[in-house]
C-alpha cells in the first residue's frame, strides 16, 4: 500500500492541469487515515473546539479528535488549555461529559486530583490506606498531558506533535488578509450554532468547500443572487484556500432591519465576502455583518461531524429582538450546508470505485481544491514517503 | 452519630452523588476514629475528606490537608491553592482569553 501511495504522491504534487487527486485510499482504508492523523491532523494546527463551549471559569469538555480523547479546559483566570483526557495513573478517561469544575479534577478510578493547570494535586492513598505520598511518586512530574493550543476566532487550535510553528506563523498569511475583522466575534448562542453528521471522510468537505465550480448545480438557490462568475479563488499555496464572492447582501428582515457591521471594514467589504479553509481541517466565512466556523471533526475514515458556529460584530446582535433574524441566518446556512450532504457523501460511495485515479481537476475551476490535495501530498511526503 | 449510622449516610451521599455530604461525614468518621486513637483509619477517612474537598473547591480542604501533613501522610505544596502553579510548558504561560 505505501509503494502506491508513494507514486500517486507525485502525480497529485503536479500542476492542477496534470495532477491527480489523492488516491481512494485517503478516504477508504482506516490504515492510511491512522497515517494521516500524525502526519495531517497531529503535526499541524488542526480545529477541535469552540472557546465559547468553555466560555465560563472552570468548564470543562471532553473532546474526541480523530480517537484521541482531549479535554479542553478554561481556568478561574480565563486562560484556556488542552491537555490529553487521561489519567496519569493508569490511563482511565478523566471526564465524559461537559461540566465545570469548582475546584479539581478528580479521576472516577482511583481519585488521584489534578488542578485545572494539569497540576497533581492529590494521590490518595498512593503509599498505602492513609498514605497519600511515596517517594517514587513524584507528583510535579506526573502533571496532566498538556497538548499545545492557541485561539483564534474562538477556534481551539492543538498541535498534537508540538513540532508546528507557532500558530501566529503557521497562520500568518491568513491572519493578515483578515486583518480588518480581528476584532470581538460575538457568538449567536444556541440558535447560531448547530451540527452536521456526515458519511464521508473530513476532507471530501474540506474539498467541497474550497470550489464555486458547484454553486449553480448544488446551490441553485443561492446562485441566484450570486452567480458562478461573480466569484474568485483564494490561493495560498501550503497554507489556505477557498472562494471569495463579489455580490454579497446582508440578510434584512420585514421591517428593513439588519445585523450591524464590524467595524471600520474597507468598502469592497460592502458586497464582497470570503470562504476559506484554513488546513487542514476548519472552515471559515466572513462577511460585513457576520461570520462562522465549521470545524470538522474527523470521526473516522468515513465519518466526519461538522461543527457550525456563527459570530456577530455587536452585543446588541445578541439580544431577543434579534432573534428571529439570527435564526434566519442560520437556517440560511444550515441549508446551504445540507445541500452539500449528498456530494460530500457521494464522493465518498465514489471512492469505493477502485478504478477510480482520484480524479481530474478542471484547471480553471479547481485550483483551491487541487490546493489542499497538493498540501495533504506535501504533508505525507515530509512525513517520509514519496520518492 | 455512631459508626453504623456514618456508615450508612456515606453510602446515601454517593448514591446522591452529594460530594459536599461526602466531605462532611468522612470528616466525622476521622474525628471519630482519631479519638479512640485508631489512626490509621482516621488517615483514611481524613484522605477522603481532603479528596473530595479538593475536587468542589471547598474552604476545607486546607485544614484536612494541613491535618494530613502533620501527620505525616501528605505534604505541603508550593504555591498557594489551584492554579498558581507555574505551567510546564512555555505556551501555557500565554493566556488565551476569549476574543472578547
Ligand atoms: S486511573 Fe486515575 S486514579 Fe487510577
Ligand atoms: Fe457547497
Amino acid at each position: 500500500m505505501l509503494k502506491r501511495i508513494d507514486a500517486a504522491l507525485e502525480e497529485v504534487r503536479k500542476p492542477v492541469s496534470t495532477a491527480n487527486g489523492l488516491p481512494n485510499v485517503f478516504y477508504t482504508e482506516a490504515a492510511t487515515f491512522a497515517e494521516e492523523r500524525e502526519a495531517v491532523l497531529f503535526a499541524n494546527w488542526s480545529a477541535i473546539g469552540f472557546a465559547s463551549d468553555i466560555a465560563g471559569p472552570g468548564e470543562a469538555m471532553p473532546i474526541d479528535f480523530a480517537g484521541m480523547p482531549l479535554l479542553a479546559v478554561r481556568d478561574r483566570e480565563g486562560t484556556v488549555r488542552v491537555f490529553q483526557n487521561t489519567c496519569r495513573h493508569r490511563g482511565m478517561i478523566l471526564i465524559e461529559e461537559k461540566r465545570t469544575i469548582t475546584g479539581a479534577i478528580r479521576c472516577p478510578y482511583h481519585s488521584w486530583s489534578y488542578a485545572l493547570d494539569g497540576e497533581l494535586r492529590a494521590t490518595p492513598h498512593v503509599g498505602g490506606p492513609g498514605h497519600n505520598m511515596h517517594d517514587d511518586i513524584c507528583r510535579e512530574a506526573l502533571g496532566l498531558i498538556e497538548i499545545r493550543s492557541h485561539i483564534w476566532r474562538d477556534v481551539i487550535f492543538v498541535n498534537v506533535s508540538g513540532n508546528a510553528p507557532d500558530f501566529e506563523i503557521y497562520a500568518a498569511d491568513l491572519i493578515e488578509r483578515w486583518r480588518e475583522f480581528d476584532q470581538p466575534l460575538f457568538f449567536g448562542g444556541a440558535d447560531s450554532a448547530f451540527q452536521l453528521e456526515v458519511d464521508c471522510n473530513w476532507k471530501l468537505a474540506v474539498e467541497n468547500y474550497c470550489e464555486s465550480y458547484h454553486l449553480p448545480w448544488v446551490h441553485p438557490g443561492l446562485n441566484s443572487y450570486s452567480r458562478l462568475e461573480d466569484h474568485y479563488h483564494i490561493e495560498a499555496p501550503g497554507l489556505y484556500s477557498g472562494q471569495g464572492t463579489h455580490v454579497y447582501r446582508p440578510m434584512i428582515d420585514e421591517s428593513g432591519s439588519r445585523f450591524a457591521d464590524f467595524a471600520g471594514l474597507h468598502s469592497r467589504w460592502e458586497s464582497a465576502a470570503e470562504y476559506i479553509a484554513l488546513y487542514p481541517n476548519v472552515l471559515f466565512g466572513v462577511h460585513r455583518d457576520h461570520a462562522y466556523a465549521i470545524i470538522l471533526q474527523p470521526v473516522s475514515h468515513e465519518r466526519t461531524i461538522e461543527h457550525v458556529a456563527i459570530y456577530y460584530a455587536s452585543a446588541d446582535m445578541l439580544a431577543g429582538d434579534r432573534a428571529e433574524l439570527r435564526a434566519a441566518n442560520s437556517g440560511m446556512w444550515k441549508a446551504v450546508f445540507e445541500e452539500d450532504i449528498f456530494v460530500v457523501e457521494g464522493m465518498q460511495r465514489g471512492r469505493h470505485g477502485v478504478r477510480f485515479d482520484g480524479g481530474r481537476f478542471s484547471p480553471v475551476m479547481d485550483g483551491p481544491t487541487h490546493l489542499f490535495h497538493a498540501w495533504v501530498a506535501d504533508q505525507f511526503v515530509a512525513a517520509g514517503h514519496g520518492a | 452519630m455512631g459508626r453504623g449510622s456514618i456508615d450508612a449516610a456515606l453510602l446515601d451521599a454517593h448514591a446522591r452523588h452529594d460530594h459536599a455530604a461526602l466531605v462532611s461525614l468522612y470528616a466525622q468518621a476521622a474525628d471519630m476514629f482519631e479519638e479512640s486513637g485508631e489512626e490509621d483509619a482516621a488517615c483514611f477517612y481524613l484522605t477522603h475528606a481532603y479528596v473530595f474537598a479538593l475536587e468542589q473547591g471547598l474552604p476545607q480542604q486546607a485544614g484536612l490537608h494541613a491535618r494530613l501533613c502533620a501527620k505525616g501522610r501528605d505534604r505541603p505544596r508550593d504555591g498557594q491553592g489551584i492554579g498558581s502553579a507555574a505551567p510546564s510548558y512555555p505556551w501555557a504561560r500565554r493566556p488565551h482569553h476569549l476574543p472578547w
